[in-house]
This record gives C-alpha cells, sequence and structure tokens, in this order.
C-alpha cells in the first residue's frame, strides 16, 4: 500500500507485476505489520501489511544524469493553510539500462543483453481537515533482458500501468477511530517474450 | 515454410478494482483494544490475451505441421 491505498493486483493480490519500483525520494517512511490485519486493512491482509507513508509538505526538485544514459526528475511542491493541504510528486527515471554477459536461452552461446527502462510517477494529495483525497499513477516499461525465463534482444518487453483514487474521511468518537474509504484503481500489464528457438516449430 | 521462433505477446487490459472500506479502532482500555472492519469490493477483471505466432492448438495436438498465423505479436 502506499498511504493506506493498494498497490496489489486484484488477481494476483501482488504489487510486484503492476509497480515493480517506487521511488526512494518520495517514501518517509516504511511501516511493516505483522499478522493478520483485515479488519484494519481489508482482505487479503491476512499474513501482514506493507504500507509506504510517502512525504509530505516539501518543495523540493532534483534532477540527475549518469553513467548508462540515466535521466532522473523529481518535484516535489507542496502548499498549505490553516485547513487545507495540498501534496504534489512528480517522477520520472530512465535510464540505457546495464550490459550483461549470460548464456543465451536458446543455445549455449554466451550473449550480451541488456536491461533499458523507464518508471514514470506522479501523485497528488489533498487534505481539508479529516477528509483526504489521493490520485497516483505508475507506470512502468522495461525492454530486453529475462522475459518469461528467456532473453531475447529487441523483442522482449513488458509494461505496466497502475491509476488509483482514494477518498477517506476519518472520524474520532470518544475512544474510537472509524475510517471511511472509497477507492478505485485500474491497472494493465503487457509482457512479450520469445519461448522457442528458430526453427524449432517449423511448418509447412 | 517458416522457421520462426515462437513468440508470444499478453495482454491484460483493464483490470479494475472500486473499494468501499469502513474500519475501526477502539481502545478499550490501556490492556485492550478492537479493531473491526466491513469491506465491499468490486473487481473487474477482462480477459487475458494472448498472441503468438503459429497455432498453439495444432502444437498441443500433435498436429503437423503446426500452422504459422504470421506477424500476430505486435507490440503492446
Amino acid at each position: 500500500m502506499v498511504d493506506g491505498q493498494r498497490l496489489n493486483d486484484p488477481a494476483i493480490s501482488g504489487a510486484g507485476e503492476t509497480v515493480p519500483k517506487y521511488p526512494l525520494i518520495n517514501i518517509a517512511r516504511v511501516e511493516l505489520i505483522r499478522g493478520p490485519g483485515a479488519a484494519v486493512y481489508g482482505s487479503n491482509a491476512m499474513l501482514g501489511v506493507i504500507n509506504i507513508i510517502t512525504r509530505r509538505e516539501i518543495n523540493k526538485v532534483t534532477a540527475s544524469v549518469g553513467s548508462l544514459n540515466r535521466r532522473k526528475l523529481s518535484i516535489l511542491a507542496s502548499h498549505s493553510t490553516d485547513d487545507v493541504k495540498i501534496d504534489f510528486f512528480g517522477h520520472f527515471d530512465a535510464d540505457n539500462g546495464d550490459h550483461y554477459r549470460v548464456q543465451d536461452t536458446f543455445s549455449s552461446d554466451l550473449i550480451t543483453t541488456d536491461d533499458p527502462r523507464e518508471l514514470a510517477d506522479f501523485s497528488l494529495k489533498f487534505k481539508w481537515k479529516q477528509t483526504q483525497v489521493n490520485l497516483q499513477h505508475n507506470q512502468y516499461k522495461a525492454d530486453n533482458f529475462y522475459e518469461l525465463d528467456s532473453i531475447s534482444n529487441d523483442f522482449n518487453a513488458r509494461s505496466s500501468q497502475l491509476t488509483s483514487i482514494s477518498l477517506q474521511h476519518n472520524v474520532n468518537w470518544q475512544a474510537v477511530s472509524s475510517w471511511f474509504w472509497l477507492s478505485y484503481n485500474r491497472s494493465k500489464f503487457n509482457t512479450k517474450s520469445q519461448l522457442t528457438a528458430p526453427g524449432d516449430l517449423t511448418t509447412g | 515454410m517458416s522457421s520462426d521462433a515462437l513468440f508470444i505477446s499478453a495482454n491484460i487490459d483493464d483490470f479494475s478494482e472500486a473499494r468501499v472500506q469502513w474500519h475501526n479502532d477502539w481502545k478499550i482500555n490501556q490492556q485492550s483494544s478492537l479493531q473491526f472492519g466491513v469491506e465491499l469490493r468490486q473487481i473487474e477483471g477482462p480477459d487475458g490475451i494472448a498472441k503468438n505466432n503459429f497455432n498453439l492448438g495444432d502444437f498441443a495436438n500433435g498436429v503437423t505441421p503446426i500452422r504459422y498465423t504470421g506477424n500476430c505479436y505486435q507490440p503492446p
């Protein structure tokens, strides 16, 4: 979860496919809750919960370039008044990937592959008193390297996207704290891979 | 004849989840607390579509020659 909002794909209840990476620059802390917590965190929180708490009230822009043609840009912007707090986060990260000398999946030859990738994240948090609206979008794209356990340069690829919006409202009544949540998320996942060597399924 | 490799392109698009949740944390006293809640999820799981350049039905049924369906593996 990010700020209590699920990242996981409902089909498998894992976040590894739709959001494989989350930018460290936007993380204030990570909460690990061991044990069942479905009463508080919802269904599927059977063994534990990982909740990434993002940074707030920070104005910062960082840009960096590096080896492997790495380009990275992050924007954290915040505005607050007595009752209202608005936080924006934008992040773009791309590189040409490292180079690896590995055994070809379809022969005993050594081949060179790489893992170029692109990552983009955006989030907008709006808080008014005890009510908060979160909007976030994450997308990831990677080429070459291993896909479905095989290497195929110039063909292997994967991409994923997740967009979510949530509304939270907190009410404290005597010794009881109550949270109401409405949320909606939409995701997509694509993968391409080569499964056999050329000629293995020769046809007429 | 085609000596092409077998390629696959798999897409799962527009998976969505709507959720309504109400949860509570009741601190009864210094030693006791009670958490309880209710959740409703509406999940829309579309069909996953995998495209290949060979007819895998022929392959699975041992039919030869395996029909070549051509370049059906456009980038996602």
